[in-house]
């Protein structure tokens, strides 16, 4: 049997959790789940995520400091974003902070799930090495 | 011949040629005090003067004579006339001539007949007959124009008697004008006193307003040397006839043709008549009274128009008080006319500043100080005013704003709360639709998905219905509410937001019976809390652990209430003054209106309560809502 990609799912809304959960599930991928930042940050630190999709918004731990902490402990699981209504700038400023591994953000209400498992399929297979070239060539060499 | 003579003849021919009949009459008038003077001269000045006399008489031909009565002979151009009579009597009085006597026997006869018989009407009806064929032969003859008027007196035939007795006023000696006007006078006063006829009475005394001007006009004016001067003084009966008339007119309530009449009174005395003041003082008040107020002010107006005019003494007390009646008219009545008051008010310190009294310059200068006052405050209302109507349009521009803000408060309430189960919705139905597509939705899956979404459409309903109550709700009638559930529902709408924020919101209900009931209107009091709750959510907002705590209490005996606590910075000393006062915020105005702590706590007084502020022990605020328990 093939290496199962790990999936971590942080929401403090059950239903999400559910329905995140099947969805991956079905589609061959080992997935936990986690309630909160808290949660969530323990579950990575005890096992390897490929990637972590993660509410902004929690009680106890919210999403960007759940991720902020990981990327001070040096945890390199690939992070997507789910934002509620209106929260769009708070992911924004999470990517634009450069915290490392940030890779997309979804708004809950309007996600499309073939979209959110395509970004995670990109994530898994990292970026290609021809894109990383193109980038880096557009930047400005001072920065 | 002597020279003396001969020249003062020449001198005078010389005059009458040139038709100076004045000069002529002047120098023939001395010829009888030269020394020399004798029959001869007599004669010859007689026939000279008599000449001039009729030079006079014809230069008032050519005008048509009405009547055979003597009137008519010089009621013609009077001043001509008037000048050729006196020619003439002073001519006859000084050369003793006379009226032919054959008709005086004549009289004789009659009079002797009326003697026997006062009351015999066709005597008198001679008599007069006999006295106008005089008159005939002499227009001059006085006597006969005056026993004329006398009969007609006698006859009680008052208006042509009156007529008469006018007519004799032309032709009689200073002294018997006097007495006729005195006649005119007494019918005049039979007309109104005896016979109450006003109409014929004012006819009556307005002939002696005519006579005299014309009487004075002639001799003061056109013969200053022939003639001896009038004695000064106004004619008692003409004062007589202006005081009947004025009454007249001021008890017929008649009070324009009255002030007309006191007017020229006043005038002819130069206003010292006090009487004649006090009556148009009165007009002024029985128009005031009648609140003819145009009228009076017009009377006042005229008054002052005709003393300025040189009739009466600018210096005057008098004129003083007219102008401050004036003023004060200008001042008090309804046509209100600040300016023209302010302009006479000045007048009277300018005009009369040596007969103000003390208290009168005082009270001027108190109206002089009201009227600027008012227009000041005139000015300041019409400013005011504008305000006024600036805070209105304000307060309305407020209210949407505070109503945007707090559907935008709701809305954003609202948003955070449908955010989850619509996320739930479309995460389960697309991925449901992708399991489809990739071939992996097994039959038995269908169940449990659509129940999850009937369930999420369930929260969505609930939410939609509570904002829907909230924002639609009845806002006006009054019921028992239950505090735990106000705090737990508002609470539920603004939970997803505060988590969102990362406040904690924590509530402590009263769970012991009786519950917390307050009797009012439920939205209201929700919009209130609202009120109190936003404003704690903004004070804690970005702080570390904020929290909010929301507490119910219920003291059966005493009162009930919700506690809004924070754990923020709390009030500066300065905001807590102005706490509750509107449009006082610390946030900018695109956070808040600066109403809502106002609003909250007019809502709460309205229903009874109390809303205030205090410190939380641990830092930050507390603001508590507390209503009396009434005792049944």
């Amino acid at each position: 049997m093939e290496h199962q990609e790990s999936i971590l799912i942080v929401d403090d809304e059950q239903e999400i959790l559910n329905v995140y959960r099947y969805f991956f599930d079905k589609r061959g991928f080992h997935v936990e789940v986690a309630h909160n930042g808290r949660e969530g940050l323990e579950k990575l630190r005890t096992r390897k995520f490929e990637v972590a999709i993660v509410d902004l918004k929690m009680p106890e731990m919210d999403g960007i400091e759940m991720i902020r902490q990981a990327n001070t402990e040096g945890i390199d699981t690939e992070m997507i974003i789910l934002t509620g209504h209106g929260e769009k700038d708070d992911a924004i400023a999470a990517i634009n902070l450069g915290y490392r591994a940030v890779g997309a953000w979804f708004e809950k209400s309007g996600i499309n799930m073939d979209e959110l498992l395509a970004k995670v399929k990109e994530l898994l297979e990292g970026v290609p090495i021809e894109e990383v070239r193109r980038i880096l060539s557009v930047l400005p060499e001072d920065v | 011949m002597n020279t003396q003579f001969d020249a003062l003849r020449e001198q005078a021919e010389h005059y009458e040629k040139q038709k100076k009949y004045v000069q002529a009459l002047m120098l023939y008038k001395t010829i009888p005090d030269l020394p020399e003077y004798d029959e001869n001269m007599k004669q010859i000045i007689c026939d000279k003067i008599c000449n001039i006399g009729d030079e006079l008489l014809k230069e008032t031909k050519g005008i048509p004579i009405k009547t055979q009565r003597v009137k008519h002979f010089w009621g013609l151009q009077r001043r001509k006339k008037f000048l050729a009579r006196r020619s003439f009597k002073k001519a006859a009085n000084t050369f003793k001539i006379h009226i032919p006597p054959g008709y005086k026997k004549l009289l004789k006869v009659y009079e002797k007949a009326l003697k026997i018989d006062p009351s015999y009407p066709p005597g008198y009806k001679k008599v007069l007959k006999v006295y106008e064929e005089a008159l005939k032969i002499d227009p001059y003859y006085s006597q006969a124009v005056y026993q004329i008027a006398y009969t007609y007196l006698h006859l009680k035939d008052y208006q042509e008697a009156a007529r008469w007795f006018r007519d004799y006023c032309d032709v009689a000696e200073q002294s018997e004008y006097a007495s006729a006007l005195r006649k005119i006078c007494d019918i005049g006063d039979i007309f109104y006193k005896q016979q109450k006829k006003i109409t014929k009475a004012i006819r009556t005394y307005k002939k002696i307003l005519e006579i005299v001007p014309e009487y004075e006009k002639t001799f003061s004016i056109e013969s200053p040397i022939y003639f001896e001067t009038p004695d000064q003084g106004i004619e008692p009966e003409y004062v007589r006839a202006f005081e009947a008339l004025g009454t007249i007119y001021f008890d017929a309530g008649d009070y324009e043709n009255a002030s007309d009449i006191y007017i020229r009174y006043c005038e002819l005395e130069q206003y010292n008549n006090e009487a004649a003041l006090h009556r148009l003082i009165e007009i002024c008040d029985k128009y005031y009274q009648k609140k003819e107020y145009r009228h009076s002010i017009e009377l006042y107006e005229r008054i002052i128009r005709s003393i300025r005019e040189g009739r009466g003494d600018i210096h005057s007390e008098y004129y003083k008080d007219f102008l401050f009646s004036l003023a004060n008219f200008y001042y008090e009545s309804n046509e209100y006319d600040n300016k023209k008051a302010i302009t006479l008010y000045l007048e009277i310190f300018k005009n009369c500043a040596e007969i103000l009294r003390e208290f009168e310059k005082e009270e001027i200068c108190t109206r002089l100080e009201n009227i600027y006052s008012e227009i000041a405050e005139r000015a300041q209302y019409a400013k005011l005013s504008l305000l006024k109507s600036e805070l209105v349009e304000q307060r309305a521009e407020l209210e949407q704003a505070r109503q945007l803000a707090y559907l935008g408060t709701m809305a954003t309430a609202v948003a955070h709360e449908i955010n989850q189960p619509v996320g739930i919705i479309r995460a389960a139905t697309d991925a449901a639709l992708l399991d489809l597509q990739d071939d992996l939705l097994q039959i038995e899956e269908l169940g449990p998905l659509l129940r999850r979404i009937w369930k999420q459409t369930e929260r969505l309903h609930t939410i939609i219905e509570n904002f829907r109550k909230f924002a639609r709700g009845d806002r006006t009638t009054r019921e028992d509410v239950n505090l735990n559930q106000l705090v737990e529902q508002t609470a539920s709408l603004f939970s997803e937001q505060l988590t969102h924020h990362h406040i904690a919101l924590r509530l402590q209900l009263y769970q012991e019976p009786p519950a917390p009931l307050v009797f009012a209107n439920r939205f209201q009091l929700e919009e209130a809390l609202i009120n109190v709750l936003s404003n704690a959510r903004d004070a804690v907002e970005g702080r570390e652990n904020a929290a909010i705590w929301l507490t119910t209490w219920c003291d059966p005996h005493k009162d009930c209430g919700f506690v809004v606590e924070d754990n923020g910075p709390g009030l500066s000393a300065e905001y807590r003054k102005h706490l509750f006062m509107p449009f006082m915020s610390t946030k900018s105005t695109e956070q808040g209106t600066g109403l809502g702590l106002y609003l909250a706590r007019k809502i709460i007084q309205d229903f009874g309560g109390a809303l205030c502020h205090e410190d939380r022990s641990g830092g930050g605020a507390r603001f508590i809502v507390r209503f009396p328990i009434e005792k049944e």
